[in-house]
């Protein structure tokens, strides 16, 4: 008796720094739902990364040979390549710049070379179904919600970050080189490469939580505030334009319509108004805290929980709080 | 010696005219390589002639500044009159006595004739003085000259100097040697002649051959000149008044045309040409445009991005395209094969074009109507159209507009909630046509539905009204961004879907009147909206309400003590000339005190909202909302009155951080006028939402 063919989904792999992405550990929970995950990762990677792929399922690491190459193009080659070797049904990446362009480059690769396929943007859950995987997207700002499916071939599926709470499934290692065959095509080359100095905290784009901070703050002293409630939670900091403007933190931790859209589990906004601009990046989020001394300002209005105070005397207490419950054994 | 002087003066005249023909000929088949314009360019004849009348001869628009104004009106009809000069002076080429046949010896021709001749020297001197005062050197990126052709305008100054000097130089020595038409009149010319009189007969005769000659020289040397420089505007910039958009080139846009044609966005084209990637992507017009300017840089002094230190300004744009036209002649005429390069990036910067408000203040301005904010537009719809090259933080506009309907992206069912707390019933059509009763569909707009300020507005607007007896709906959930932004921003597909939405929803729920709190709402619906069959009678809330409190349905009675500054909304000023309506409301307002900022009116400065740019990043330079913001408080105001929820969140974000700043006292508030009115008209129902700033 012959073993049914096990269906391959491939997970595009992303790294935040060294360590691995945690939309991607996410992407291989839903993988297995759909199948054996396989990642793909571009570049180099150590020892750890490779360990914590298989952790949550990766049977096999693609690694791609990539030294100077555009890491989309390259990493859309190999998939294409991976997808006619293995039986792939699907390809999973991250909704994010990278994995959006590697999900089109994909697309396009497959079809290129003759295989049936077609795209889902920003799908919030994907779910096995006897005739192809289903994706949930959120419509018109959360109003509705769809379920789509590629209705030939593989599908190729873009994944909101904390679409789901990552489970380990442990597997076997391997870990494989494929180089990067661009089909003759002319492939872009890295020209330049510049290294953003590490804050040791999460990416403010998946962080799970985000401590955020705006007007109300007062000042680039009390930001600091903002950075020891994050730390204290393991959060990422953002800030309203305000905050930003008054270049009391970076400018690329604004959250807003102009800045970052985030989506955390949980997002606590401190000396925030809540001014449409700013609720534009962060309405998605699953919890909001507010913390405002004015009881009328409008993040009130989309809070799951409140706080009308003083955020110079709120937050130092949330922080003693939090710190003697974590010491707590 | 006669035949000598005659053959002089046509071998002069030959040459000049061989010169300035080729290059005239030259511009002319450049300017017909230009693609069809839109076929209005050549409707409306009465409008057109009357802006030849009022703005060519009557100088309308130079006369808005006094003094260069008045100078370059005297400039223009001297070398209007001194036409008759010129026949005098050629038929002295032949007959040493010559006189226009008729008039030619009448003292008030004579007198008309040196009097301009004397005003231009006048005018000269005013402009030199402009020129130094205001030179680049001095002041830098404040002077509307600043990246204007010095050396060239210096040169046009000294010819027009050297016509007038040698003119007068032939006609003294004319008098002195009997040979002048004028026995009485000429002031100028007897002046200059008695003072030419010891020289003797025989110098003076050698003066008036000679003087004739240079004067001849000099006219026929500043032909050429102006055909070889910016002074083209001579004859330029009559033709482009004749075919400019009437009444002023702001207000709605133009659709995207291809070879004058409206481009059909659900079918478009095989070779339709989307807005302006390259230089042969023009119009005709366009490139008469870029003939007519005359780096005046009126446009520039206006211009919003210009004055807060952004690379922007409209007349370096217009020039740049101008300089670039002329680099690309060979190819514009077939002679040479290579694509004429990309726009953006290599002639327009990409911060150049995405710095641009679209307030129209350049337009305002501009003496010979040229019409920057169309070629900027025009611009940024190929680079999004056709590139999808545009700012980063614009995606999530246009991705919220698609999905969501509004900008900020959230949804239609939200757009209702305004309502909740108001204690009357707002009626929402909700899909159902407007029933007989009511007067006005009250349109929200985004803001005016999602926005904290702007909700306030529309409460307060919907109380008025409620307090009034007008009868008012709203479309509810049916209701989605007009288009505004997305049209501006160059995303003419984006628009032309919301907007026919928008159209098709107001139609079959059979809406005539419309009564709109944002201006920029209130300009779509009103100006644009008719370009897609969508035709209904729009009024801004302001006009609305000034209406009211004229015909006593609404009264003003409880005084404010306080000081009000109003800031003219772009889209509703300029762009709209509604400038009382908003005035009137303030001013029935017992107690209160307005006080206009430096620039008011057609000359209002720019928020810093227009243009979609209310949804990017403003990176470089200073913010223009705290520029305006300013300037506004430098009439120690106590309120901050606006029109348009974009102005009063840029002011209100601007003011915000002045008191931040402690600049400003904490008291100071941005606010619409019509809640000013409503705290006159109803003080006691409102204060629980009026607290709150």
């Amino acid at each position: 008796m012959t073993e049914a063919p096990v269906s391959t989904v491939l997970v595009v792999a992303e790294r935040a720094k060294t360590a691995v992405r945690k939309s991607t550990v996410e992407l291989l929970t839903l993988a297995r739902r759909l199948g054996e995950p396989v990642a793909v990762v571009c570049g180099e990677v150590d020892e750890t990364f490779a360990q914590t792929l298989s952790r949550y399922g990766a049977a096999t690491t693609y690694v791609v040979d990539a030294t100077d190459a555009y890491p989309p193009v390259a990493t859309a080659a190999a998939i294409v390549e991976l997808a006619q070797r293995l039986p792939a049904v699907a390809v999973l990446a991250t909704s994010g710049s990278y994995g959006k362009e590697v999900a089109a480059r994909v697309a396009v690769g497959l079809t290129t070379v003759g295989l049936d396929t077609g795209i889902i943007t920003d799908a919030v859950d994907v779910r096995p179904d006897p005739e192809g995987p289903v994706a949930t997207q959120d419509v018109n700002a959360g109003t509705w919600i769809a379920e789509s499916r590629v209705r030939r071939g593989i599908s190729v599926i873009t994944v909101r970050p904390n679409a789901v709470i990552p489970e380990p499934a442990p597997t076997a290692n391997v870990v494989e080189q494929i180089s990067a065959d661009g089909r003759g095509e002319p492939v872009p080359r890295v020209v330049n490469r510049t290294v953003v100095t590490a804050t040791g905290r999460p990416d403010l784009a998946d962080a799970a939580v985000v401590v955020a901070g705006g007007r109300g703050v007062g000042s680039a002293e009390g930001f600091e505030l903002v950075g020891r409630l994050a730390d204290a939670l393991g959060a990422a900091v953002g800030a309203s334009r305000a905050a930003t403007d008054l270049a009391w933190c970076p400018h690329e931790l604004q959250v807003g319509q102009t800045g970052k859209t985030v989506a955390p589990q949980l997002y606590l906004a401190t000396g925030i108004s809540g001014a449409i601009q700013h609720r534009a990046g962060m309405q998605g989020s699953r919890t909001i805290v507010a913390i405002n001394k004015d009881p009328k300002a409008p993040i009130f209005d989309i809070a799951d929980f409140g706080v009308v105070g003083d955020l110079h005397s709120v937050v130092p207490a949330l922080i003693e709080e939090i710190g003697k419950r974590t010491a707590t054994p | 010696m006669m035949w000598i002087r005659a053959l002089l003066g046509l071998a002069l005249t030959a040459a000049a005219f061989i010169l300035a023909g080729r290059r005239l000929a030259r511009l002319y088949r450049i300017g017909r390589r230009g693609q069809p314009a839109d076929p209005g360019r050549t409707q409306g004849w009465s409008a057109r002639i009357r802006a030849e009348l009022t703005e060519v001869l009557g100088h309308r628009k130079l006369l808005a500044w006094s003094g260069p104004g008045i100078a370059h009106l005297i400039t223009f009809w001297a070398f209007v009159v001194l036409g008759f000069t010129l026949i005098e002076s050629y038929g002295a080429l032949f007959d040493r006595d010559f006189h226009i046949p008729l008039i030619g010896t009448s003292a008030w021709l004579g007198f008309t004739e040196d009097l301009l001749a004397v005003a231009t020297l006048a005018a000269v001197a005013v402009f030199a003085g402009i020129r130094r005062r205001h030179s680049p050197a001095r002041e830098g990126r404040d002077s509307r000259f600043f990246g204007s052709h010095l050396d060239a305008a210096w040169l046009v100054l000294f010819m027009v100097f050297n016509v007038i000097w040698s003119l007068l130089l032939y006609r003294a020595a004319q008098i002195n040697t009997g040979n002048f038409p004028y026995p009485k009149g000429a002031f100028a010319s007897a002046a200059l002649a008695r003072l030419l009189r010891g020289l003797g007969y025989g110098m003076n005769s050698f003066l008036e051959t000679a003087g004739l000659l240079v004067a001849i020289a000099v006219v026929l040397g500043f032909l050429v000149l102006v055909v070889h420089s910016k002074h083209l505007h001579i004859f330029a910039a009559p033709a482009n008044v004749a075919f400019s958009r009437r009444p002023r080139a702001l207000g709605a846009l133009l659709p995207v045309y291809s070879r004058g044609i409206p481009v059909d966005f659900d079918d478009p084209g095989e070779d339709d040409r989307i807005g302006r990637g390259t230089i042969a992507d023009f119009t005709w017009k366009g490139l008469l445009d870029f003939a007519s300017c005359t780096e005046c840089g009126r446009c520039q002094s206006q211009c919003p991005a210009w004055n807060t230190g952004k690379p922007l300004s409209p007349k370096l744009v217009i020039m740049g395209l101008r300089d670039h036209a002329l680099a690309q002649a060979p190819y514009l005429l077939g002679g040479s094969t290579v694509e004429p390069t990309a726009l953006v990036g290599d002639v327009i910067d990409p911060d150049v074009l995405w710095s641009c408000t679209t307030c129209g203040a350049c337009v305002e301005q501009c003496p010979v109507d040229i019409e920057h904010v169309d070629h900027i537009v025009d611009m940024r719809r190929y680079q999004v159209l056709i590139e999808s090259a545009f700012p980063a933080e614009a995606g999530v506009l246009l991705r919220n507009l698609e999905h969501a309907g509004d900008p900020w992206g959230r949804g239609a069912r939200a757009r209702t909630e305004w309502t909740r707390g108001l204690d009357f019933p707002v009626r929402v059509l909700d899909g159902a046509a407007v029933p007989d009763e009511v007067e006005y569909l009250f349109w929200v707009g985004c803001a005016g539905a999602f926005d904290d300020r702007g909700r306030r507005t529309s409460r307060a607007v919907a109380e008025l009204l409620h307090t009034a007896g007008v009868e008012f709906a709203i479309l509810g959930e049916g209701e989605t961004c007009t288009g505004d932004p997305a049209r501006r921003i160059g995303h003419e597909y984006l628009f032309q879907t919301l907007a026919r939405s928008n159209v098709d929803t107001l139609n079959e729920a059979g809406v005539r009147t419309i009564v709109a709190t944002c201006a920029h709402c209130f300009n779509t619906l009103a100006n644009e909206y008719p370009q897609l069959g969508g035709n209904y009678d729009v009024v801004h809330h302001t006009q609305l309400l000034a209406r009211l409190v004229e015909t006593g349905r609404l009264t003003p009675m409880v005084p404010i003590d306080a000081t009000v500054t109003y800031h003219d909304p772009c889209y509703l000023g300029r762009h709209n000339r509604v400038f009382s309506p908003p005035r009137e409301l303030l001013a029935a307002v017992p107690g209160l005190r307005l006080t206009e900022p430096p620039r008011n009116r057609e000359r209002s400065f720019c928020c810093g909202a227009g243009g979609a740019r209310m949804w990017l990043e403003e990176k470089i330079g200073t913010r223009i909302n705290e520029t305006r913001v300013d300037e506004l408080l430098g009439g120690e105001p106590d309120l901050i009155a606006a029109a348009c929820p974009y102005c009063i969140d840029m002011l209100g974000d601007g003011l915000a951080l002045r008191a931040h700043q402690d600049v400003v006292d904490d008291h100071v508030e941005v606010t619409d006028v019509s809640e000013i009115l409503l705290r006159s008209v109803r003080p006691a129902e409102v204060p629980q939402d009026l607290e709150r700033h």
